[in-house]
């Protein structure tokens, strides 16, 4: 893993003879499996350690080279020292495996061939590896009972083998509690206590984590295909910003599955359910796989080909694109022709975009509000006054704050992180008495409930409630005072080590700290003292917020917090969550030349098109609109939106979903899913990654700046990049992916997308056409859609573009945990990305705080200017009986995408109107009743429930209403309204 | 001179000897029930389909000419939902039998399968299964695999004890 070790840190053991090089860091099962052999292994897992529980890997270990005898050890208990003697080969330990192997397999049932495991079986890979093949014991087998675990596993509990790695996976690691192990002995049962859909969000990694096929994915059960079939392709997760990277699998033009592809800076080896299930949308029936164009004479739409849709765009595009490159040449800014981008498409696809319709007439596909908080996040990127940290780094920091975002729901992955460097203080502890933090019994041991400082700042409790050190609930208006608090305090100690730097007097000092303990006791609550205190003893701190409450001036006093702390401590760190797959990158395309930044978001778009008081009436009306993969219904008010949308001619719509937003549409253009489709994404943490597509579209597989091509001329890729970091300088690393075009069909660097034993390629197609299709070739990607070419486990040694592992596999590990035994292999920008605000400049910036307030000042003045429309109604129209609202973020229903996934969608809970029993009691509100919600420009009715634990002035509401509300609302009980509606009337 | 009459002579005794040709179609040559012929897809003993659609079938075919997609059916088994043989690739190597966990695709000494039209060698699934056992006529995979159907629930499979409950406190 440590591959960073330098040669002065290593040290020689002998291994059958053989001498190697190792690391001395690791346990002896890791190094031997770093070193590419095969040693069989059960209950060790990477990421979870060694327990020694299964007694799998024993091998020899000799006291040096006299020692004839040796002894047996199991090797992921035995730490790697200098000199050390080892044998894997002898008889005794060989039989030792086998033997072990051989009682392990006395209880597995006869059932290989309708396991969905088989063929991607640990297990059978082991058993092969080990040499046992028959089977002697002529016993009864013991069976269990299955349990219902939800709509994403299968449970089929006599395969199991007891290597409790499933438990130390859900409990341990990912901290769920309604899944144990009951019984004792053979009787060993890993199940809930009830049946029932597990809770927590990483339970699909259980398929993954289980050696043999107790949990299977359920989904892929579904449409399961072996996986020797499976063609795959690396990319990127298209759901949540935090970029995790995945394999997608394909068969016959449908996803079959999602795994894991390992990232140790990013998602390590785990992904959330979302990233393994919310794939359905790609096989989902309102997928668009044609042109389509409205005809309002006959209602009904035409599907046309895709040279009659390109005529058909060009024949509504060119007069107004004409004009708007007229209007570009007058010096006015706003054309005929206007766009929306998107932030879940490609960068690629909003820079041509944008490059047709010119930056003025292009509207980032996200609200105003956001739009702003995304470029308040990237210019404290870009300035340095934050470093954003990798999740790779969020887990190794010492002490967290985390301001208003609920991460378990709007960034899993991080709060898994998070959840790991809790515990940071208790592998400390252990390394202090000499004890490897891969010794997970005895760190966990000695560790207890000891935990890392970890602060929370939020209106409600979250799943990592249970780990915080101080958790502060208060309502936004409160938690802005407090982090004033916090700025000021961390001020002081800022000016005080400036001081100590500059006068370096002891008594000067004192009578600082004097001053400061009598300010702080006067005007400071406790628990921003106890915060900033932790976060200045730890060494690398880091402050977490995100985008979730939508409100600027949270995040400018997070920023500033962070900025303060990075100044005060140089490893600080800072990790923003944003809200889609690729919506920061929205932050780095503003224009901010004058003074003040536009913010073109969606709230922008509507008041083009409306029209604005006051302006002059010369101003041309837009009459064409582009709308690439957005929904905006998901934003504005239904009834809001459709007048801007009456208002505008000609509406196209790019997208691969059939949204409400497309069914608004007179052209639809069919876009590719992110399996079909390969171009760049940003995550949050300023991370550029490449995707490849798995497959090629349905009928027509376009990419949206591939529609666009011949109005922006820009018809390759490269051409794009080049076009990008012509304009934006800070995105010019992205022409490092430029280099695929010089991969072509005919090239020698060919990646197989299939295994070599794929099957069936002569009959699959036979009941069509007897006749065999030529392999579908496609040009700008390494990766075949055959099994022609190199295979996956291959690549890093012939592949100039290595992006490993494309394909698990490696002989003798046909399994997905084969693949995990090694780390990142390749430092390449195609495997890794590019951090675009890289940490390794200096963070030497001076007067950076001072800039950030007067930032902060200025989005303070802005946002009442920027969101006019909405404070203004606030403060008149909705009397002080208006209620804050919140989002309450839920992972199965904020993904657009994702919920598509039937399993997805079945997870996600009943809306309802999460209020505290007091206010609710002030609002005459009854639980389990519906409340009406009446906002300034839409209204809900939701289902109160009472939550004890929350903020006693705020309401939740769920994320996607909270966006349609807005941040204040009056709360009144249905059952009220509705009798006064009845009474009315008569 | 005596070479040329033993050739005389060995000619003459091959004229009485009967021919080892036989006069196909209209008489039929003994094949034994091991030759590698057409292929079927079995039953088990109870009429059930014996094929669970694992795929081995397919990925053991040298020529790759045996497609299966697997489904579940509502009481539980694996089955087939398509099951495709394109015998204008097959070479009948009988490596798909080999492989078969479940003796459900078996090679038959038939051996009439030609055709004009090469698209008519492609077999589906209902074309494949015949009605019987095939060659072994005892054999039923869901009576010895641990997985339950309806019908056969845990711990009614051959060598299963009795299923285990969790919730016991005896040892």
């Amino acid at each position: 893993m440590n591959t960073l070790n330098t040669e002065t840190d290593m040290v020689s053991i002998t291994i059958d003879n053989q001498a190697y090089r190792v690391s001395p860091n690791e346990n002896l099962l890791q190094t031997c499996l770093t070193l590419g052999l095969d040693l069989p292994y059960f209950c060790w897992h990477s990421e979870l350690g060694s327990v020694g529980a299964c007694r799998q890997c024993a091998v020899k270990q000799y006291l040096n080279d006299e020692d004839k005898v040796g002894r047996l050890v199991m090797a992921c208990m035995t730490p790697v020292c200098d000199g050390m003697v080892i044998s894997m080969q002898d008889t005794q330990s060989r039989q030792f495996r086998q033997t072990n192997i051989e009682a392990i397999m006395t209880q597995h049932p006869h059932d290989c061939p309708v396991c969905e495991e088989g063929g991607n079986c640990h297990l059978q890979d082991m058993t092969a590896i080990s040499g046992h093949i028959n089977r002697r014991y002529t016993g009864k087998k013991r069976t269990h009972l299955n349990q219902y675990l939800g709509p994403m596993l299968n449970h089929e509990m006599n395969r199991c083998i007891g290597c409790y790695r499933c438990v130390r996976f859900y409990r341990d690691y990912c901290g769920g509690d309604d899944f144990n192990v009951f019984g004792s002995k053979s009787h060993l049962y890993f199940g809930r206590a009830t049946p029932g859909a597990l809770e927590n969000s990483f339970s699909g990694n259980l398929a993954e984590v289980c050696p043999t096929g107790v949990f299977t994915d359920k989904p892929f059960s579904e449409h399961y295909i072996r996986k020797w079939d499976l063609q795959t392709a690396p990319t990127i997760c298209p759901h949540c910003s935090l970029g995790c990277n995945i394999t997608v699998s394909e068969r016959e033009r449908k996803v079959r599955r999602i795994t894991n592809r390992r990232h140790d800076e990013i998602n390590g080896h785990f992904l959330c359910n979302i990233g393994l299930f919310g794939y359905e949308h790609v096989n989902h029936s309102e997928r668009l796989d044609a042109p389509l164009l409205r005809n309002n004479a006959d209602k009904c739409s035409a599907i046309l080909s895709t040279s009659e849709a390109k005529q058909h765009l060009a024949k509504l595009l060119s007069p107004a694109i004409i004009d708007n490159q007229e209007t570009a040449l007058n010096q006015q800014a706003l054309g005929k022709c206007i766009a929306i981008g998107s932030a879940r498409t490609q960068i690629e696809n909003n820079a041509a975009l944008m490059k047709l319709v010119g930056q003025d007439n292009f509207y980032l596909g996200v609200p105003d509000l956001q739009v702003q908080m995304l470029h308040m996040l990237c210019s404290a990127y870009q300035n340095n006054s934050v470093s954003p940290f990798s999740i790779k780094q969020a887990q190794a920091c010492d002490a967290a704050l985390i301001i208003n975002e609920d991460i378990s729901h709007t960034a899993p992955r991080l709060a898994l992180a998070i959840r790991q460097m809790s515990r940071n203080l208790g592998i400390d502890n252990a390394a202090k008495l000499g004890i490897a933090d891969w010794q997970d019994g005895a760190v966990r041991n000695i560790a207890q409930t000891t935990r890392s400082p970890l602060a929370i700042i939020a209106s409600d409790t979250s799943q990592l409630s249970s780990l915080a050190t101080e958790e502060v609930i208060i309502s936004p208006d409160e938690q802005v005072i407090l982090l004033e608090e916090i700025q000021t305090l961390l001020a002081h100690r800022l000016d005080e080590a400036k001081n100590l730097e500059e006068t370096n007097s002891l008594e000067e000092t004192k009578s600082l700290d004097d001053i400061e303990t009598h300010t702080n006791t006067e005007s400071y609550s406790a628990s921003a003292r106890r915060i900033v205190d932790a976060l200045l003893t730890a060494d690398a701190p880091m402050v977490i917020t995100g985008l979730q409450s939508q409100d600027p001036a949270l995040l400018g006093a997070s920023l500033n917090i962070a900025s303060l702390l990075k100044q005060l401590k140089s490893h600080a760190g800072f990790y923003g969550v944003t809200k889609q797959v690729n919506d920061l990158h929205f932050g780095l395309l503003i224009k901010d030349e004058a003074a003040e930044a536009k913010y073109l978001g969606i709230d922008s778009f509507i008041t083009r098109v409306m029209g604005q008081e006051g302006e002059d009436s010369a101003h041309k009306a837009p009459d064409t609109l582009i709308i690439l993969e957005t929904d905006l219904y998901r934003y504005m008010e239904a009834e809001q939106l459709e007048a801007a949308l009456d208002a505008i001619d000609n509406i196209i719509v790019i997208d691969h979903m059939l949204t409400p937003t497309a069914q608004m549409a007179d052209l639809i253009l069919p876009s590719g899913s992110f399996a079909e489709s390969q171009g760049c994404y940003l995550s949050s943490e300023g991370r550029l990654q490449h995707g490849f597509a798995t497959f090629s579209g349905l009928n027509q597989p376009m990419m949206p700046w591939f529609w666009l091509a011949d109005l922006t001329d820009l018809h390759h890729p490269a051409e794009i990049h080049h076009w990008l970091s012509q304009h934006f300088p800070i995105l010019a690393p992205i022409e490092t992916f430029s280099e695929l075009a010089h991969i072509n069909q005919g090239s020698p660097f060919r990646i197989a997308g299939q295994p070599k034993r794929a099957s069936a390629r002569t009959a699959i197609h036979a009941v069509n056409d007897v006749k065999e299709q030529m392999p579908i070739s496609a040009s700008g990607t390494p990766f075949v859609q055959s099994m022609e070419g190199v295979e996956g486990f291959r690549q890093s040694q012939v592949q100039m573009i290595t992006v490993l592992p494309a394909n698990a596999w490696s002989p003798k590990w046909n399994s997905d945990q084969g693949a995990n035994r090694f780390g990142n292999m390749s430092h390449s920008p195609w495997t890794l990305g590019i951090t675009l605000f890289s940490q390794t400049s200096p963070s030497s910036q001076p007067a950076c705080p001072d800039e950030h307030q007067s930032e902060q000042e200025n989005n303070k003045n802005n946002m009442p200017a920027t969101n006019a429309s909405r404070k203004e109604t606030n403060s008149s129209a909705l009397t002080s009986a208006s209620i804050r609202l919140i989002p309450s973020s839920n992972l199965y229903t904020d993904f657009e995408l994702a919920s598509y996934s039937s399993s997805i969608h079945s997870m996600s809970p009943e809306p309802s109107l999460k209020i505290h029993p007091s206010l609710a009691a002030s609002l005459n509100l009854i639980e389990g009743e519906e409340a009406q919600i009446q906002a300034e420009h839409s209204d809900a009715r939701l289902m109160c429930t009472f939550n004890q634990q929350m903020s006693p002035s705020v309401a939740q509401v769920p994320t996607r209403l909270f966006t349609l509300l807005g941040k204040r609302a009056k709360i009144t009980p249905l059952t009220l309204k509705a009798k006064e509606d009845c009474d009315d009337p008569t | 001179m005596l070479s040329q009459i033993r050739t005389l002579i060995t000619i003459l005794k091959h004229t009485f000897t009967p021919a080892d040709t036989v006069q196909y179609p209209e008489q039929k040559p003994y094949l034994s029930p091991r030759y590698r012929g057409r292929i079927v897809l079995t039953r088990d003993p109870d009429g059930e389909e014996r094929c669970v659609a694992c795929n081995l079938c397919s990925v053991a075919c040298p020529v790759d000419c045996i497609s299966v997609e697997k489904t579940e059916k509502p009481d539980g088994r694996w089955e087939a939902k398509t099951f495709t043989i394109n015998f204008s690739r097959c070479i009948m190597c009988g490596f798909c039998e080999e492989a078969c966990p479940t003796h459900a695709i078996q090679l038959t000494p038939d051996f009439e399968m030609a055709e004009y039209d090469r698209q008519n060698l492609v077999y589906e699934k209902h074309h494949l299964l015949i009605s019987g056992p095939g060659k072994y006529h005892e054999y039923n995979f869901y009576k010895v695999s641990g997985k339950a159907i309806t019908g056969k629930a845990k711990g009614e499979a051959i060598d299963e004890q009795a299923p285990i409950n969790v919730r016991s406190l005896l040892p």
